[in-house]
Formats: C-alpha cells, sequence, structure tokens
C-alpha cells in the first residue's frame, strides 16, 4: 500500500473571525456569508460524492440548515477547521440521503457520462481533443469509482479533492482512520487501473 | 493523476446566485417555525397541565357528591362543596350533598358558606351553618337512672347526638335543641345534651360528662384532652390547605385562561393576512424595522420590458390586447431602477462591462455585500432607519444615511411597487392593479434581508 499522509497542514483562518462569531450568534448577515463563502465547495463535495443533478442544490441547502443549527457547538478555538466541520456535515449529508434512497447511487455513474447528463458534456476545451480525452478522463472516473459504495467515494474525495486528513475523514465517516486509509487507497488505486486501461486503449 | 487535472476532469454543479439568500431565508423560516412551535407546544402545554391540575385538584375543593366511609384510623374526607370532616378510628358517616348521617362515632365537622348543612345522627339532625364543632356520639347514664331518648338537635353553626351527646365548638355558634330547651354555645365553648336537656359545661363537667360517655365507636378511648390538642392542629392545617389549593386554583384558571387567549390569538383568533405578504403597510413596516429587515418585491428588471405569454395572460383573466399595458409597465419600472442600481454596482466594481453582465438583481447584492464589508455599521443603520421611515416612527432620515448606497438602493427597491401599481391602473384601475402587480402569474422578484435585531443589542 503506498504511503499516505495522516494530516493535512492547517492553513489561516477560512472565516474571518469576527463574522465566524456572529455566524454562530445567529446573525444572518453573518450566516449568508459563511455561505457565500462555502457554497462551492460544498456543491463540488456533492456533486463528486452523488453525482451531478438538481439534489444537489437541496442536499447543499440541507447541509448548511444544519450547520446553522450546529454553529452555535462548533469551537473556532478547536482542533477542527471550519471547512472540515462543515465537509463533514455534508458528507454525512450525502451518505444518509442514499441510505434513504432519497438519491440513487446510479445518478453518480449516470452524470460522469459525458452528453448524458444536460450539461455534463459540456466543457470549455479548446480542441476536439481535449473534449475527448476529458470524455474519456470521465468515463474512467465513472468506471472506477461507480463501482464503490458511497461511503468508499467520500473518502478518496475528502482525501484528495477536499484536503482532509485521514483521521478528519474516518470521524467524518465514523470509521477508524487506518479505515479511511484503506478506502482511500482502494479508490486511488482502482481509478489509476482505470485511467492506465484508457491509457493503453487510446 | 493530480488534484488539478481530475478536478478539471470531474466537473460539478455550480449554486445558482441565490443560492445564499435562499439558504437564510429557510434557515429564518426554519428558525421562526421552530420557535412558533416551541411556543405553542409550551402554551398547549402549560394549558394542559393546567387543565390536569384543575381535574386533579378541583374534586378535592368541590368533593364529590356522595359516598361513605369507615375510619379504621382517623381519616381527613371532603363531604361537599364546603364541609370537611374528620373522623377517629370507628366513626362512621355516608353522605350526599349537604347532608350527612353519621350513625355512630367521633367527628369533626369544618362547615363554610351561608347555607344550611345537616348531620343525621340515630337522634336526630343537626343543622349548621359555617362553624367548626365536634360531635361524640354514644350513651351515658341518664338522670334520674333512666336511659337517654332520642334528641334531635338543631344548631345554628352545629352538632348533634343521639342518646348522650357532647359538643365542643372550635369557631362560631352553635345551637343545642331538645324537647325542652335550647342553648347557644360559642367558640370555646362545650354543651351537653341528654335526657335532662340542653344545657352548656363548664370545664369540670365537661371532663366528667366526657369521662362517663361510653364511646360506640372506640372502645379504646384516650386522653379527649390530648385529641383536641391534635384535632385542633389538623383544623389549622386543613384550613391553610383549603386556602392554598383555593389560591392554586385561581392561579391555574388565570393561566389557563391565558394560554387559551394566547393559543387563539397565534391561530385562528388573528384575523387573516389579506394582502400579499410583500404589500407591506406601516405596520409590517414597524415589525421590520424592529429587527432592521427590508423586505420588498419588485417588478422583473428588462430594458424592453416583459409581459405575459399568452397561456398566463389568460390564467391571468385577461385578453391578448392587455400585454402591451403590462409591458410598458415593467419597462418603466426598469428605466426608474436600473439606473440607479447601476450606477450604485459601479461603484462598488468599477467595471460597467461586468456590472451589465451582472444585471440588477445580482448588482442588488453585489452593492449591499459590498457596502456591508466595508461599512457593516453604516449598512445597518441604513436599512433600519429605512425601515423606520416606512414605518412612520421617523420622519426623515439622517443626512450621512441619506447618502449611504445601501439606503439609496434599498430606497429605490421598497418604493417601486406603488409606482408600478401606478402606471398599471393608468390601464387596468387601482383594484386590478393591486392585483396584478402581486399577482403568481407576474414577474417579480422578492428578497428580504435580514437585519442586526432589536436597536441596542
Amino acid at each position: 500500500m503506498m504511503a499516505l499522509p495522516m494530516a493535512a497542514p492547517h492553513p489561516e483562518p477560512e472565516l474571518d473571525p469576527g463574522v465566524l462569531e456572529r455566524c454562530r450568534a445567529g446573525d444572518p448577515l453573518a450566516f449568508r456569508a459563511f455561505v457565500v463563502r462555502f457554497e462551492r465547495p460544498v456543491f463540488s463535495l456533492l456533486s463528486r460524492v452523488l453525482g451531478r443533478g438538481p439534489h444537489i442544490d437541496d442536499l447543499a441547502q440541507e447541509t448548511f440548515i444544519k450547520a446553522h443549527r450546529a454553529l452555535p457547538g462548533f469551537e473556532p478555538r478547536g482542533t477542527a477547521k471550519l471547512s472540515t466541520w462543515l465537509y463533514t456535515i455534508a458528507t454525512r449529508v450525502a451518505i444518509d440521503a442514499v441510505r434513504r434512497r432519497r438519491v440513487s447511487e446510479r445518478l453518480f455513474v449516470q452524470s460522469l457520462d459525458a452528453g448524458e447528463h444536460p450539461g455534463a458534456g459540456a466543457s470549455s476545451s479548446e480542441s476536439p481533443e481535449r473534449d475527448a480525452e476529458l470524455r474519456r478522463v470521465r468515463r474512467a472516473i465513472a468506471g472506477a469509482l461507480g463501482e464503490l459504495p458511497v461511503d468508499q467515494r467520500a473518502a478518496f474525495v475528502l482525501y484528495e479533492l477536499h484536503g482532509m486528513s485521514l483521521p478528519e475523514i474516518g470521524d467524518a465517516l465514523k470509521i477508524p482512520a487506518a479505515t479511511a486509509k484503506t478506502r482511500v487507497f482502494r479508490a486511488r488505486q482502482k481509478l489509476q487501473d482505470a485511467l492506465a486501461a484508457y491509457r493503453e486503449v487510446t | 493523476m493530480d488534484k488539478s487535472k481530475l478536478e478539471a476532469a470531474w466537473p460539478v454543479d455550480e449554486p445558482s446566485p441565490d443560492f445564499a439568500q435562499r439558504a437564510v431565508l429557510r434557515v429564518s423560516r426554519n428558525r421562526a417555525r421552530r420557535r412558533q412551535r416551541t411556543t405553542a407546544a409550551g402554551l398547549v402545554a402549560v394549558a394542559m397541565v393546567a387543565a390536569a391540575l384543575v381535574v386533579v385538584f378541583w374534586p378535592q375543593l368541590l368533593s364529590s357528591g356522595s359516598g361513605s366511609t369507615i375510619a379504621s384510623a382517623r381519616e381527613t374526607i371532603t363531604l361537599s362543596r364546603r364541609a370537611t370532616a374528620v373522623l377517629e378510628p370507628g366513626a362512621s358517616v355516608s353522605w350526599r350533598g349537604d347532608s350527612v348521617d353519621q350513625p355512630r362515632g367521633e367527628v369533626f365537622y369544618r362547615v363554610d358558606g351561608e347555607k344550611s348543612f345537616k348531620v343525621v345522627t340515630p337522634a336526630g339532625t343537626v343543622e349548621v351553618v359555617g362553624t367548626c364543632f365536634r360531635v361524640q356520639v354514644g350513651s351515658g347514664p341518664a338522670a334520674g337512672g333512666r336511659d337517654v331518648k332520642r334528641e334531635v338537635l338543631s344548631a345554628s353553626g352545629g352538632a348533634v347526638l343521639a342518646a348522650l351527646a357532647i359538643v365542643t365548638v372550635y369557631e362560631g355558634k352553635v345551637q343545642l335543641s331538645s324537647a325542652k330547651e335550647r342553648v347557644t354555645l360559642g367558640a370555646g365553648e362545650s354543651g351537653r345534651l341528654g335526657p335532662d336537656g340542653a344545657k352548656k359545661l363548664g370545664p369540670d363537667e365537661l371532663a366528667r360528662a366526657q369521662s362517663g360517655l361510653k364511646g360506640d365507636a372506640d372502645p379504646d378511648k384516650v386522653d379527649l384532652s390530648r385529641a383536641n390538642d391534635s384535632l385542633a392542629g389538623d383544623i389549622a392545617g386543613l384550613n391553610r390547605r383549603l386556602k392554598s389549593l383555593e389560591a392554586e386554583k385561581a392561579k391555574l384558571q388565570r393561566e389557563l385562561l391565558g394560554a387559551e387567549t394566547e393559543l387563539a390569538r397565534r391561530t385562528d383568533g388573528k384575523p387573516p393576512r389579506d394582502r400579499n405578504e410583500f404589500d407591506l403597510d406601516q405596520e409590517d413596516w414597524a415589525e421590520l424595522a424592529e429587527s432592521g429587515t427590508i423586505k420588498y418585491r419588485v417588478p422583473c428588471m428588462k430594458a424592453d420590458g416583459w409581459s405575459p405569454p399568452a397561456d398566463k395572460l389568460d390564467a391571468l383573466g385577461l385578453s391578448p390586447d392587455d400585454a402591451e399595458s403590462i409591458r410598458a409597465a415593467y419597462q418603466k419600472s426598469y428605466e426608474r431602477l436600473w439606473p440607479g442600481i447601476e450606477a450604485l454596482c459601479m461603484q462598488a466594481i468599477g467595471k460597467k462591462d461586468v456590472v451589465q453582465a451582472l444585471g440588477p438583481d445580482t448588482c442588488t447584492h453585489v452593492v449591499t455585500d459590498a457596502e456591508r464589508r466595508k461599512d457593516a455599521k453604516g449598512a445597518t443603520e441604513a436599512m433600519r432607519q429605512l425601515a423606520e421611515l416606512r414605518a412612520g416612527t421617523r420622519a426623515a432620515v439622517d443626512p450621512a444615511v441619506a447618502e449611504h448606497p445601501v439606503y439609496k438602493l434599498f430606497s429605490a427597491l421598497t418604493s417601486e411597487m406603488p409606482r408600478f401599481e401606478s402606471d398599471l391602473a393608468q390601464s387596468f384601475g387601482p383594484a386590478e392593479a393591486k392585483r396584478l402587480a402581486y399577482a403568481e402569474g407576474m414577474c417579480g422578484a422578492r428578497s428580504t434581508f435580514g437585519g442586526p435585531g432589536p436597536r441596542g443589542k
């Protein structure tokens, strides 16, 4: 198994401390600033764990509503980053949506299958070759990660694209850090194998 | 594959421009709903607890209508709405309303109120009105060696005895009546009713009479004076308890009434709003001003105006000929609003092409956000003073506020609907214009910018 670092470096504050404090006190203006700051990463996370579609807006709203309720309990001077804390909420919302069958896991594959989901095939590429390559990579991702259960895919997304450490992923998914590490590794391996296969074909 | 390549190849959904605003609105609505639910649940709980307590305690105050008991130990019972009896062991009573049958034993009675209260014994009937007294029913050596005959006692505060009765009065007055004579006893006095008639008893005579009394109820009769002391304590306790229950009942009834009133006010008691929630009057603004919130609806801002498609015209009850009047009203609205918003947006962004690309709705948020970042306090004050102005609680805004971009922006937006209505009214009349301005099928944008809460908090 390849080595995976267990902790990511801590960057500077992700939201102005004053805004965060007002947010925790229930100030709607501050909460709006909080949503604006994190809406894109939350959309990205949900889209990549569940696949794109109209359900993402609903689940992102649910994520922020839950965050609003839980914000007074968030400890700004604690060890958890605000983003990590929020991504944990979003991940649980996503997994819960699949478990409650509000969202089908098949959406993930469909939304990555270029051209089948509205807008999914659209890209701002400069050339047809680049478009073709993107489509191939998307198929590889869909093929590799679409077979994974949602929580394994979530572990991969959180680690590779949202900078969460393995212990943080463990906390988010309520699994040991070592299990999180295994899941990330397997997902990464699957993706690499799939991409290698495409490279061999092309 | 590195992160950037993976991100590029793995497309995601983007939040819509109004996502954050919708999230804030949903949170506000949820919070209001939770608060309302909590309040309503609290009120219901208070009402239920109050009702339950009234149900539990009320019988103790009012008593049951009828019943009977034989006391195996000292027992306190409520006989009617206004009488309480303390039965010594072995005493027996049965009651219906204000009439008690006491065939044997020793019973202390406490009777409140003006109406007559009867205690029927084997010796006769005692009528009492509002007092405390004790009746010991038994038998004793008759004067002249003959047995005591049945007597009927009538008391204006009451007591009874059969073959031989000793009555001790603690409060009020009691009248002992026999065939031969009547004796009135006051508080602290005792009397004897026997075959020789009714007579008052002094302390020594009382002790002798009690020692000669054969209690039917309690063969192991013990020291009466000690029992009397104990009974006096019970009376005081009972009085306190009655008063406390009455006070508790009155309090619960007040709470119940208050809870019911509040529930009615929050539900059916309140007249339903007959206007669109964005058609705001001074009262609405006064409520918004408390938290410094700005709320408005504006027609869609489109340079060439807007008119409903045929199906919407039909749904609105309009003819195709009406489309042009509506379009013109929308165009006028755009011409009134956009130049001001555009100028403010330019101040915030500085690039005309970007401002044009953003358009009125996004520019509104951009200006507000930019000003709040720059001067949160000033922006908040501008919103609050505008709401107060609309509420009629402020004659004019401060000169500095009048120049604030947030004030200029919201002042224009919150005054637009009456102007739009006025334009529509030229073709449709005022009532129809009002209906159309807020109708579902018409194109409009609604916004709420939450304030910081009450002043000074």
